[in-house]
This record gives C-alpha cells, structure tokens and sequence, in this order.
C-alpha cells in the first residue's frame, strides 16, 4: 500500500504542479470514448495509439510503434452525434510479420516458433508450426452518453482470416497477450467493455472499465476471459496528459491445483488465473 | 476433470495488487526444497495385482519422450515441431501402454511424463498410463513446472519422473539435484529443476521396498551431470530398505567403446547449440557397476562396438528419418539402466533393453516374451527392464 501511495504522489504531484501552471487550458477530457477528434487534430501516446480527425465525422487511428511489424489500421466513423454519440470502429492488420521476425520486430522464437530446420530444410516443412499469412479485419461500435462524465459501451468483433500457411494455436500465454493474438490463434475474438470517466479535479480525472472477451476454446479452455481497469489521467501542460492504472485479468490458463482428496490419493482441479498489471503511458494532443 | 471458478484469497489478491507487476502465479516454480513428500495417485478401478508370496518383481524403466513418439521437436534440430494434439498424444499412450502391457511390469520408472503442458495438449499422462493399464499406483516427481517458457511458444510445461506400482505406493518423496550454473540467469529462471523419485512399495504386508526414478541433465557443460550422478550414488549408499533404481542417466557405461560422432548428430550448425551433446564422461558410473548390481553386467554389455550396440538405448533419430548422410536413426548409445542393491539378483535371462520388434527378451535363451510392440517408434528411448529378487 506504502508503494502504491509513493508512486501516485512522485508522478502526479509534478503533474498537479503543472496544471496549475495551465490553468487557462480547458478541462482535461475523457478518454477512450465514442467522441472523435475533430478535424485537424491528433493525439498519440507511447502505447496509446496515434489519432488523427481527418474529417469532422472521420477519425484514423494506428499504432505507430508496430505498424512496421505489424500494419495496422482503424476507420472511426460518427454515426450519430450528440447526446448520445454511436460510432463505428473498422480495423484492418496484418500481425503476420510480428509473429515470425524476432526481437525487437517480433515474437518469433519465443512466443511463436522459428522454425530453424525448415529454413534449412524444405523437406522438412511439414513439421514447421509457425502461423501462416492472416489478415485481421475488426469491426465495432462505441456507444457514449455524458459530458463531463461518459459513460462508454463497447463492442468489436476480430476474426482471423487465414491467406496462405498453417492455422494458428492457442497461445495459452498471459492473457494481455494471449487476448492480443486470438484473433490468429483461436480464430474468432469478441469484445465487450463498460467504461466511466469523471473528472476529479481540473487537471485530474478517473476512470474504471470492466471487459469481457470470449475466444473460440481450444484443448477444452473456457472461452470466457475477463478484465477490470482503474485508472487516472492527470494534465501536464497544455497538451499532454500522464496516465496509470492497473488491471485485473481472469483467465482460465489450465491453471490446475493438486490436492490430497477425501481417499487420501492426488486430486487434481482446474482453476482460473488471476493477473495484476500496472498500466502506463503519455499520450500528447493539438 | 473437474473445472471449477475458484476465488482466489484476499492476501493474494491484494500481495498481487502491491506488486504491481506480473500475475498471482509465479512465472516459474523455483523448487526450493531438499526432500518433499509427494501426492500419490490411484487407479480409477484397481487392478488386482497377483499375489505374492516372495519378493520377485518385474521391473522397467523407460524414458518416454511426453508421449511424442518419433515426431521430430526442434531442440533435437532434425524438426520444427512445438506442440501434439490431443489426438495424437492420446494415440502415443495407447502405443505406450501397449508395450507396457505386454511386459506387465509391477513396478515401472517413467521419465519424461507430462501432466499439465501445452506441449502435449494438457493431457495427464500419469493418469493415462494408469487407465491403459494393469498399474494401480503411481507418484510423480515434478521436475520443471513453469507458467509459460518463452522460448519457440513452448508455453506452459508441467514434466517429470513417476514410478507406477501394481502395489501400494505407501510413501514418495521427490529429493532435489543440483541446478546447472551455466545458464543465464533469465534461462535459469525458466530452466527445469532435476530431482530423484523415491518411492516406498508394500509388496509382501509389512515388508517395504524403495524404487527410485532418476533422470539427470543432458546438456551441461559445467560438470552438474555427473554431480547428480554422484549424487545419486551417495543416495543409494546411505539406502536401508532393498532397493532399486531405474532411469536415464544420460551417460554411457565405462566400458563404452563408442563415444562421440553418433549418426544422429548435426555436422552443420542449423539450431542454436544450446541442445548440442557436451561430451561424454563414462567413467562417472564405474561406481554403480562396483556397488551395486546392474541389470546387464559390463562383461555381458561386451568390449566390441558391434556386442555393446545390442544394449543401446537411445536415438534422437527415428527410423523413418536420415541424417545428413543419409543414414537412417537407429539406437546408438547406452543412456538408461537398472540397478538393484548388490546383494539381490536378477532373474536370469529376464534382463534386457527392449529395442524392437520380434526381439526375443533376455535374449536368444531368455526367458521371454518375443515383443510384438514397434518399439523404435514409440520414443527416442528403449526400455530396459529385469525381473529383480530382493534376497533379505
């Protein structure tokens, strides 16, 4: 708890500091929301993504730190404005690449294989596991109500559509990333979340959002994987915004625990994982 | 099996919570203990194991490659493969137990068995040898136990040892072995944790014998094998009850005429040499062969390359496949052994490696059965296996 408190102070009290400084800005906005940028404006973080309003009913959104492994991109279109504000999420990537070139490009040799003999060997191509060609389409809506306060309802679904190669697998890793990657590795990935985001103060606003995600199960994995975020966004400057949080993940992982049963011999059940993370970034914006 | 939700514990939860990193279940178990008692399983439905009025048991042991058969994996760099199917290592224990069935062992030593790992689809394997056939206990002695291994999406890895009995298993004990110190500390963090399996059967009501499991390290280049193998020698030595030992000790005997250069080696530097062989020290079990009684004595193993290659018992390379000079894989080294107290005796003609099909056991005189089982297909290991008398 000691260490939880110390962080929060040594990152926002510069933060407040700031804001102060900055008084003359607007308040600081909600986050992640059906609200597109308007037009001519951006805003990009060191994981969030880089957002661009392109046209007053249009904004682009990718990831710059992966497009190169990774292309990616998202069309944010606003289908109704006002009170309360639909808009549609249309994605397209290419993970591919990610998934074959090793670090600091990709995952390949650690989470996906490398598949050494193969290159050697044509022969033995047969045996090669590694994912094939994927396109990754996605296609959602967000829905947000509220000002100051939003209230935001999400859904999405990815799927995974296979061009050449082999099908993925499970990845059965930490769920961040194993939610990351099934759109390829199960096929199939739907999203759902419910966020809130209050302002606190002028500089410093809150936020809470609970997600469900469900994956096509493979080798009897239940499907059902959930999270639960915290988090604050605290002004720095005119244009810049810190953020932290931390989320919960519950997954089922083929977590097994081993116990002495009622007969005396092994007994052995299956239970769901538990992950804490802390979540971090700094997100600047015109 | 059962699935269940379970609610984790509020100190955990909030232990997680002031960690702010990572997740509630350990990237790896350390295994930080000397001796620990291990759970016990049991057949479903027991088997009723023949009565015995003396104490003669039918011992084997067998490497068994987590039930992968011949399928090429990629740290043996004659294949890419990462992970079975279900299917297909449902088929392997059905092969397994078929050869396993025909030598009806009582008492079995398994080494390379997985109970929860990705590899080969989560399936117990403890539990499927022990429905596929007529064994009714077994104790299984973790080795490594990690939540994902980064390393060509291995994932998550539960393997070890087990001893499987017809009788009673009435106490086991996993006895930890020497980590290698030539790892880096991030592939340590993640690296197995080599452990010896004791276990305590009641064949006779109220006579106790000790079975021990062993399978020691491969691919070190900073002396741990042969530490464990002193180690185990030291176990041995200090052992009060009639005992005997079985597993791979990825080492040749000491009279072992060949040495290196074995056909199924890389001469070309295709994989990362992590897996690569380190060289062979034979002299490191002249011990046992001294203090203890082998199931095939060094004058019956032979001084010749062509006598002693009737007792190997290893092959990276199945039959189906050629190396780079296009040789097919055959058994071409001694890796795996039984040993009894010296004082006991095995039953003569009984002893052998199982190497294939037809091969008559205990050889041309022995006393049997001709196997049916395609043994070279079954794994990159032989069985080795003897019918063992404890004189007390």
């Amino acid at each position: 708890m000691r260490a939880l408190l110390l962080a929060s102070l040594v990152v926002f009290a510069p933060a407040a500091v700031m804001a102060d400084a900055a008084q003359a800005r607007p308040s600081l906005s909600a986050r992640d929301t059906a609200t597109l940028l308007p037009k001519g404006g951006w805003s990009v973080g060191l994981f969030n993504p880089l957002r661009l309003g392109i046209h007053e009913r249009v904004e682009l959104q990718f990831h710059p730190l992966v497009a190169f492994a990774s292309p990616n991109l998202l069309v944010r279109v606003a289908h109704l404005r006002g009170e309360f504000r639909l808009t549609g999420e249309y994605g397209l990537s290419l993970p591919t690449p990610a998934m074959r070139w090793s670090p600091p490009f990709g995952l390949g040799g650690y989470f996906f294989p490398s598949c050494k003999v193969a290159e050697d060997d044509a022969s033995k191509d047969a045996f090669c596991q590694a994912p094939g060609w994927y396109l990754v389409p996605r296609a959602g809506l967000a829905v947000s109500t509220g000002d100051a306060s939003q209230t935001t309802f999400r859904f999405d679904v990815a799927a995974g559509v296979r061009l050449t190669g082999n099908a993925g697998r499970p990845l059965d890793a930490q769920a961040p990333v194993s939610m990351l990657f099934a759109p390829v590795t199960n096929g199939l990935r739907l999203h759902a979340s419910l966020r809130h985001d209050r302002p606190l103060l002028h500089w410093l606003r809150i936020s809470a959002e609970a997600s469900a995600y469900f994956v096509a199960p493979e080798n009897d994995t239940h499907p059902l994987t959930f999270s639960a975020h915290l988090g604050a966004d605290a002004a720095v400057g005119a244009h810049g915004r810190f953020t932290l949080g931390v989320i919960y993940w519950n997954s089922d992982q083929h977590a097994v625990r081993n116990e002495r049963g009622s007969d005396g011999f092994i007994l052995t059940e299956r239970v769901r994982s538990h992950e804490v993370y802390p979540t971090i970034d700094f997100i600047w914006s015109s | 099996m059962p699935f269940r939700s379970a609610r984790p514990h509020p100190m955990a939860l909030l232990g997680c919570v002031l960690g702010l990193f990572g997740g509630c279940e350990p990237f790896a178990d350390d295994q930080e203990f000397d001796r620990e008692e291990v759970l016990v399983y049991r057949r479903f439905s027991l088997a009723d194991p023949p009565a015995k009025s003396s104490e003669e048991l039918r011992v084997m042991a067998w490497n068994i490659k987590y039930a992968a058969g011949r399928l090429p994996f990629w740290f043996d760099c004659w294949g890419d493969t990462v992970q079975l199917t279900r299917e297909q290592v449902e088929s392997n224990l059905d092969a397994l137990a078929g050869l396993i069935n025909e030598m009806q062992p009582d008492v079995l030593m398994v080494e390379e068995i997985e109970t929860n790992s990705r590899r080969s689809a989560y399936v117990d394997m403890v539990r499927g040898l022990l429905e596929r056939t007529s064994l009714n206990h077994a104790a299984y002695f973790e080795t490594w136990d990690s939540r994902y291994v980064p390393s060509e999406g291995v994932g998550r890895i539960n393997l070890g040892n087990a001893i499987f009995s017809r009788y009673p298993i009435t106490f086991a004990e996993r006895i930890r072995q020497e980590d290698r110190t030539d790892l880096d500390p991030l592939t340590k963090t993640f690296y197995l944790h080599r452990a010896v399996g004791r276990a305590e059967i009641e064949v006779v009501p109220g006579k106790r014998l000790a079975t021990y499991v062993v399978h020691t390290e491969a691919y070190d280049r900073d002396g741990t094998k042969q530490r464990q193998i002193k180690q185990i020698h030291t176990l041995l030595s200090g052992e009060v009850l009639p005992f005997v030992v079985g597993g791979d000790f990825n080492e040749l005997p000491p009279t072992a005429v060949k040495r290196e250069g074995f056909l199924d080696e890389r001469t070309r530097p295709v994989c990362d040499d992590d897996f690569a062989q380190p060289p062979y020290t034979p002299e490191v079990m002249q011990p046992f062969y001294d203090d203890l009684l082998p199931w095939i004595p060094l004058d019956r193993y032979g001084l010749t390359e062509q006598q002693q290659r009737r007792f190997y018992s290893h092959s990276v390379l199945g039959p189906d496949e050629t190396n780079e000079a296009g040789q097919p894989g055959d058994w071409n080294r001694t890796l795996d052994y039984l040993f009894a107290r010296k004082s006991d005796a095995w039953t003569a003609g009984s002893t052998d490696v199982l190497q294939q099909r037809g091969q008559r056991v205990g050889g041309d005189d022995g006393i049997g059965p001709v196997l049916q089982s395609d043994v070279l297909r079954l794994s990159d290991h032989a069985p080795v296996f003897g019918i063992w008398e404890v004189r007390r």
